[in-house]
């Protein structure tokens, strides 16, 4: 880990932190709010790459495992990944690995559809692969019934898909991180 | 800085964060294991009885466990239409058992405690090359730059809010992250500047 590795996942995982103490913010033709911070994945993954973006989230949960209360709502504590939903929280953290692993795959071509496949397969394919389970071993119910009852936040999180691609390729003309 | 931990002291405080840390983790591996309704039980009111036994203020206490309660709640309801009145009994003390004590951890620990204990946790994983002191500086620096991107965000906001375009994501989002990387590239030329050792 580098000097420049660490600086940057301290300061996304701030970053994620502090997008928690913000409302709700509006996306440009959409009717609905979204919550800045769940952005956090797709943006650590899809500016800073796989591994930054990895190590990001790392730091971001290992600061609300230690007691900072920075998931909206000013929750925060390690019972957040003991409960029912904590696979979702851990699932981050290889979430937005795979989101930067899959920019870094498409950088040379990237556009919005390649963006936002990396962000939809990372930061939702990847977080809901291993939150279902989890919720499923937990709870101690049904994988089937676990898969429906998270089908109600796919729609929500495939806009923050959007919000991440466009995002994604917009910071790649803005300051590219990726091959620097 | 803001945190979840109270700041009066009472013995659950004095008692180390590794500690703490142990004993939740062996008590989850037990409630999991363990499927008799009345060793559950005894789990139950043994975390009932330790913030009581504190004198843990219950307003405090109650804030904490009130988001993972309803989420329990919500699993024992689910198991009741199932008519499955004995695997709702079990799940919800399982997990109202380990929420309690975690809650109870997080209230009577500092932040600065945690990160020391997260330090000395991740030492044995000194053989696949992690520094547990990059590991300590990297979450001080996360710590010490909430407060500055928060405000990054106020100011960026305002000055959007003059343009007219303080609800619009895009135009809050990007300039935030090319100041934050910005920030970082000064921050790591300035570390490095002091002859940091990255080894």
């Amino acid at each position: 880990m580098t000097v420049k590795d660490m600086v940057y996942a301290a300061l996304f995982a701030a970053l994620t932190a502090a997008l928690g103490l913000l409302p709700m913010v509006a996306v440009p033709g959409l009717p609905v709010p979204i919550h800045a911070q769940s952005l956090g994945v797709m943006l650590a993954g899809g500016v800073l790459g796989a591994k930054r973006g990895g190590l990001a989230m790392l730091v971001f949960m290992a600061l609300v495992a230690a007691g900072l209360p920075l998931l909206s709502g000013g929750r925060g504590g390690i019972g957040i990944f003991l409960g029912p939903t904590g696979g979702f929280a851990l699932g981050y953290i290889p979430g937005a690995y795979v989101v930067g692993w899959l920019i870094e795959r498409f950088w040379s071509r990237l556009n919005y559809f390649s963006a936002f496949i990396a962000c939809g397969v990372g930061g939702v394919g990847v977080v809901y692969l291993l939150g279902i389970p989890w919720l499923a071993l937990v709870a101690k119910i049904s994988f089937t019934k676990a898969a429906t009852g998270s089908m109600a936040f796919i729609p929500g999180d495939l806009v923050k898909a959007v919000v991440g691609a466009i995002v994604a390729v917009s910071m790649k003309k803005a300051y590219p991180m990726i091959r620097r | 800085m803001f945190e979840i931990s109270l700041a009066r002291i009472t013995w659950l405080h004095r008692v180390p964060a590794g500690a703490k840390l142990v004993v939740l983790a062996l008590v989850g591996a037990a409630v999991f294991l363990v499927d008799d309704l009345h060793i559950l039980g005894g789990f139950v009111a043994a975390a009932v009885l330790l913030p009581l036994s504190a004198w843990l203020p219950l307003k405090a206490v109650i804030r904490q466990v009130t988001p993972a309660a309803i989420l329990i709640a919500a699993v024992g309801g689910f198991h009741l239409l199932m008519d499955e009145p004995r695997l709702a009994a079990e799940v919800s003390a399982r997990l109202g058992t380990v929420i309690l004590l975690a809650v109870v951890l997080t209230l009577t620990t500092r932040v600065s405690d945690m990160v020391e204990a997260i330090e000395f946790g991740v030492g044995p994983l000194r053989v696949v090359g992690v520094n547990p002191a990059k590991v300590g500086l990297t979450l001080s620096l996360a710590i010490r730059f909430i407060p500055v991107l928060f405000d990054l965000i106020g100011e960026i906001r305002e000055a959007q809010k003059a343009r007219g375009l303080e609800g619009n994501v895009f135009a809050v989002v990007m300039p935030l992250l090319v100041r934050t990387l910005r920030m970082a590239d000064d921050l790591a030329d300035a570390i490095s500047a002091r002859g940091y050792d990255s080894d």
